[in-house]
C-alpha cells in the first residue's frame, strides 16, 4: 500500500476547506453585490454559510456511512475469502461423535464465526503492531513464511490475540488488511473529492438573487430534526433490543410463570452453573419478590422523601428569607449533585451498622434491609421532591396568597388550605416522578438491600435483606455462572422489559397529572 | 345615570359627616431606597365610598395596602407614620395583622377566587376565623355574603361548582362576597374593575353603591368616570403626595390644586 491518508488529516483538510469557503464565498457575495448590499437578496455572511456548509457536510456524511459500510463490506469479504475446507472450520470426530444434526450445524456456525473474529482480532492486533512503529510492510511479506514468533511478538507489543495463529489466518488477515485499506483510501479520496466539489459548486452559485439564507435555514433544521430523531431513535432501539430475547423468555419460560412467580433462583447464582449444563438445576424465575423488594424500598423512601422533600420546598418558597433561600436551596441542589454510589456506601458502612446497633441484631440480621436501602434512597430523592414541589408551589399565582391573607388567613394557614391544595396535582406529578426513580435506582440497593442469590416468597420484615429488579439484573449479568444464552440472561431481559414498563406507566401517569395542573389557573 | 349619581353624592354628604373610620397622619412608605409615599394625612369616613385616583405609579394602591397591613408581606417595605382604624393605631405591636385584617378586607385588581368550589371560596374565611358553629351557620354565612355580593341568585343551584368557572364579574363578585363574608368594617378595592368588560363593571359598581350601607369602603381606580360614579369622596394622588381630598362632586367641578384640574381634564396622567 503505497498511499495512505488518515482519517484526522481528510477531516482537517475539510475544516479548512470549509472555513476558505465561508472567506471566500462572502467576499464572492460582496463583489457580485458590486457595493450595493442591500441588491442581495442574502447577506453576504450567509452566503459564505451557504459554500462552508456544502462543502462540510456531504462530505461528513459520506465519511460518516462509508464507514458504517465498510465495517459491513470487511464482514462480508472475510467471509468470502475463507476456504471452507480450512481445518479451523472443522470439528473433530471426537466432538460430533452421537451429536444430531442440527447439533452439529449450530456448532459448525460457531466455529465459523469464531474463526472470523480471530481473523479480524489478528488484523486489528498486526495494524496496531505497525503503528506502533515496530514493523514495516516489508515484514509483513516476511511473516507469511515464518510467523511463528508473530505471536509473540504481537503480546509483547500489547495487543490482543484470542486464538493461537495459524497460516490460513494470518493469509487472510493479512489480505483483509489490504481489503479494508483499499476500502478507507476510497472512502477518504471521494469525501476529499465531494468537498471539492461542493467547495466549488457553492461559490458558482452565489448570484444576486441566489437564495443562500432560507438553504442556510434549511442546513440549519435538518441538522435540529436528526438531532432529535436521535433521542427518539435510542429509545426505540432500546426497547427493539430487549424486547425479541423478552419474548422469546416468556416463550419458554411461560408469562404467567414469570409475572406470578413466589421464587427466584437462577440456576447460574443459585448452582454457578446454567440451567442443564449437567440437567441438575432448574432456574426458579418468579418476578414477584423482586418487584416486591423494588416497591416496598421505594415506598420507605418515598416515606423519607416526600415530607421532608415536601416541608423544605414549603419553607423555601413561602417563609424563607431570601437570603436564606440563596443558601439553602443551592445546597440541597449540592445534594442531588451526589453519584448515588456514593449514598451506596453510605449506606453499606454507616446507616446499616446503625440501624443493626439501634434495633438489635434478632430483628435485623444484617445490616443490608429494606430500611437502610430505604432511608439513604430517601435522603437522595429529598432534592428532587423538593426543587419539584418548590416549582410548583412557586408556580401558583401571588393572587392566591394575597386573596387569603387578605382575608385574615395566618401564613400557615394560606400554605395548607389555598396553597397546597392549588399545587396539589404538581406535587402528585413530582412524587410520581420520585417513585420512578426510586424503582429504577440501582447502585444503592446493589449495596444496600440485600444480594441473596435466591429468595422464595414475600419479606415483609422492613429489617430484613430483600432483592429487587435492579439488582438481580447486576447479578445474573456479572454472575459466574451464567451462559449469555442460558435462560437466566433471558429472564434478565424480562427483568429490564417489565421495569421499562412501570417507570414508563408512572412517568405517563406523572405527565399527566401535570398537564392537568397547568390548566388550573388560566 | 348621572343625575342619579350626583344625587347620590350630596345624600352622602350629609350621612358621612362626623364618623371618622381611618385616620392617617404623616404616612410614609418606602421600597428599599425608593421613598413611594410622602406625608399623606388623609380621614376616611365610615359608610362612605371614598375613591383614590391619580397617574400610575403615584402611590394609591400603596396607600391602600397600608391599610391593612398587606404590605407587610413584601419585606423591603417600610413604613412610618400613624394610621389609625377607630381611633386605635393598626401598625401598633399589640396588633395583629391577622385580626386587622378579618375587620378590613380587600378586593384585589384581577378576580382571584381560589381552586376551591363557589361555596369554600365564600366558607373559607368564616372557617378560618371560627364565626360559624355548626354548617346551618356557615350555610346561612354563605348565602348572606353571596346576597351582599349580588350574586346568590346566579350561583344559588352550583355553589359545588368551581368558583375559576365563573365569568370575570361574577368571580369579582364571588371575591367581594368571600371579603364580607367576614363581616369586616372597611372594605378596600384596588382597581376591582380594571378586568372587567362595561357591563360586569357597571354589577359591581352598583354594588360597591349598596355595600356603602354596611362597610366604609376605599376604592383605588383609574377611571374617573368610576370614580365620579361610586364615591363621595375623591383623594387625588400624585408622586407619592396626596395632593387633594375632598368631596367628589368637589374635585370633579371645581379642583383647587392645578395639578388636581390637569389630571381630571386629562393633561397630566
Amino acid at each position: 500500500m503505497p498511499l495512505t491518508i488518515s482519517i484526522s488529516i481528510v477531516l482537517i483538510f475539510i475544516a479548512v476547506l470549509a472555513a476558505v469557503g465561508f472567506v471566500l464565498g462572502r467576499a464572492r457575495a460582496l463583489s457580485v453585490a458590486n457595493g450595493a448590499e442591500s441588491g442581495l437578496h442574502s447577506l453576504p455572511k450567509q452566503h459564505g454559510w451557504h459554500v462552508a456548509l456544502s462543502t462540510a457536510v456531504p462530505a461528513i456524511i459520506l465519511i460518516a456511512l462509508w464507514s458504517i459500510g465498510s465495517g459491513i463490506a470487511s464482514n462480508i469479504y472475510t467471509n468470502s475469502i475463507i476456504d471452507p475446507n480450512a481445518p479451523e472450520l472443522q470439528l473433530s470426530a471426537s466432538v460430533t461423535d452421537g451429536l444430531p444434526e442440527a447439533e452439529i450445524e449450530v456448532r459448525l456456525a460457531a466455529q465459523r464465526d469464531l474463526f472470523v473474529a480471530s481473523i479480524k482480532g489478528l488484523k486489528t492486533a498486526i495494524d496496531g503492531y505497525i503503528a506502533n512503529g515496530n514493523a514495516t510492510l516489508a515484514d509483513l511479506e516476511r511473516w507469511r513464511v515464518d510467523f511463528a514468533p508473530l505471536e509473540a511478538r504481537l503480546r509483547e507489543d500489547g495487543q490482543i490475540i484470542a486464538a493461537s495463529i495459524s497460516q490460513n489466518m494470518l493469509d487472510a488477515a493479512l489480505r483483509l488488511r489490504s481489503f479494508d485499506a483499499a476500502v478507507a483510501l476510497t472512502g477518504r479520496v471521494a469525501a476529499i473529492l465531494l468537498s471539492i466539489a461542493g467547495f466549488l459548486i457553492g461559490l458558482k452559485l452565489i448570484t444576486r438573487d441566489f437564495r443562500a439564507r432560507i438553504s442556510v435555514e434549511r442546513w440549519l433544521l435538518s441538522f435540529l430534526i436528526f438531532a432529535s430523531t436521535i433521542a427518539v431513535m435510542t429509545t426505540v432501539g432500546i426497547l427493539s433490543a430487549i424486547t425479541f430475547p423478552t419474548l422469546a423468555f416468556f416463550k419458554e419460560y411461560g408469562l404467567f410463570n414469570f409475572l406470578f412467580g413466589m421464587e427466584w433462583a437462577p440456576a447460574g447464582d443459585v448452582a454457578g452453573r446454567p440451567e442443564g449444563a449437567d440437567g441438575s438445576y432448574i432456574s426458579a424465575l418468579g418476578f414477584m419478590p423482586l418487584i416486591w423488594g423494588t416497591l416496598y424500598i421505594a415506598f420507605v423512601a418515598l416515606l423519607v422523601a416526600v415530607p421532608l422533600g415536601l416541608s423544605a420546598a414549603i419553607y423555601l418558597s413561602e417563609f424563607a428569607p431570601s437570603r436564606v433561600r440563596a443558601f439553602v436551596k443551592p445546597a440541597l441542589e449540592i445534594l442531588a449533585g451526589i453519584p448515588t454510589i456514593v449514598y451506596g456506601i453510605f449506606a453499606l458502612v454507616t446507616v446499616g451498622p446503625f440501624l443493626q446497633a439501634v434495633v438489635g441484631s434478632t430483628i435485623m440480621p444484617n445490616t443490608v434491609s429494606v430500611i437502610t436501602a430505604g432511608v439513604v434512597m430517601g435522603m437522595m430523592l429529598v432534592p428532587f421532591v423538593s426543587s419539584l414541589s418548590d416549582d410548583v408551589i412557586n408556580a401558583v399565582p401571588q393572587a392566591m396568597r394575597d386573596g387569603s391573607l387578605g382575608l385574615g388567613a395566618t401564613p400557615a394557614e394560606t400554605v395548607t388550605k389555598v396553597i397546597l391544595p392549588a399545587a396539589l396535582p404538581g406535587i402528585v406529578g413530582a412524587i410520581v416522578l420520585a417513585a420512578s426513580r426510586a424503582i429504577g435506582e440501582t447502585m444503592i440497593v446493589v449495596l444496600a438491600a440485600g444480594a441473596l442469590s435466591s429468595v422464595t416468597g414475600l419479606e415483609t420484615n422492613p429489617f430484613g435483606a430483600v432483592v429487587t429488579v435492579t439488582t438481580r439484573i447486576v447479578a445474573v449479568l456479572l454472575g459466574e455462572g451464567s451462559g449469555f444464552d442460558s435462560i437466566d440472561v433471558l429472564a434478565v431481559f424480562a427483568l429490564a422489559f417489565t421495569l421499562f414498563f412501570v417507570t414508563l406507566g408512572l412517568n405517563l401517569l406523572a405527565q399527566r397529572i401535570v398537564a392537568k395542573y397547568r390548566e388550573q389557573y388560566d | 345615570m348621572e343625575t342619579k349619581v350626583n344625587n347620590m353624592q350630596i345624600d352622602t354628604r350629609i350621612v358621612g359627616e362626623d364618623a371618622i373610620k381611618i385616620a392617617a397622619r404623616d404616612v410614609q412608605v418606602y421600597y428599599g431606597d425608593t421613598h413611594a409615599i410622602k406625608d399623606v394625612n388623609v380621614d376616611i369616613l365610615d359608610k362612605t365610598v371614598t375613591a383614590f385616583i391619580g397617574p400610575s405609579g403615584c402611590g394609591k394602591s400603596t396607600f391602600l395596602r397600608c391599610l391593612n397591613r398587606m404590605n407587610d408581606t413584601i419585606s423591603i417595605a417600610r413604613i412610618e407614620g400613624d394610621i389609625r382604624i377607630d381611633g386605635e393605631d393598626i401598625y401598633d405591636r399589640r396588633v395583629d395583622p391577622v385580626q386587622l385584617r378579618a375587620k378590613v378586607g380587600m378586593v384585589f385588581q384581577k378576580p382571584n377566587p381560589f381552586p376551591k368550589s363557589i361555596y369554600e371560596n365564600v366558607a373559607y374565611g368564616p372557617r378560618i376565623h371560627g364565626l360559624a358553629r355548626t354548617k346551618a351557620d356557615l350555610d346561612v354565612i354563605v348565602e348572606q355574603s353571596l346576597r351582599r355580593a349580588a350574586l346568590w341568585d346566579e350561583v344559588k343551584d352550583r355553589l359545588e361548582a368551581p368558583g375559576t368557572g365563573l365569568s370575570g364579574g361574577q368571580q369579582q363578585r364571588l371575591c367581594i362576597g368571600r371579603a364580607v363574608a367576614t363581616n369586616p368594617e372597611i372594605l378596600l378595592m384596588d382597581e376591582p374593575c380594571s378586568a372587567l368588560d362595561p357591563i360586569a363593571t357597571a354589577q359591581v359598581e352598583e354594588l360597591i353603591d349598596e355595600l356603602r350601607s354596611n362597610f366604609s369602603v376605599v376604592i383605588v381606580t383609574h377611571s374617573m368616570q368610576q370614580a365620579a360614579r361610586v364615591s363621595q369622596k375623591t383623594a387625588f394622588f400624585h408622586l407619592g403626595h396626596l395632593v387633594e381630598f375632598d368631596e367628589t362632586s368637589k374635585i370633579f367641578t371645581n379642583p383647587e390644586d392645578p395639578r388636581t384640574e390637569s389630571y381630571i381634564t386629562g393633561r397630566i396622567g
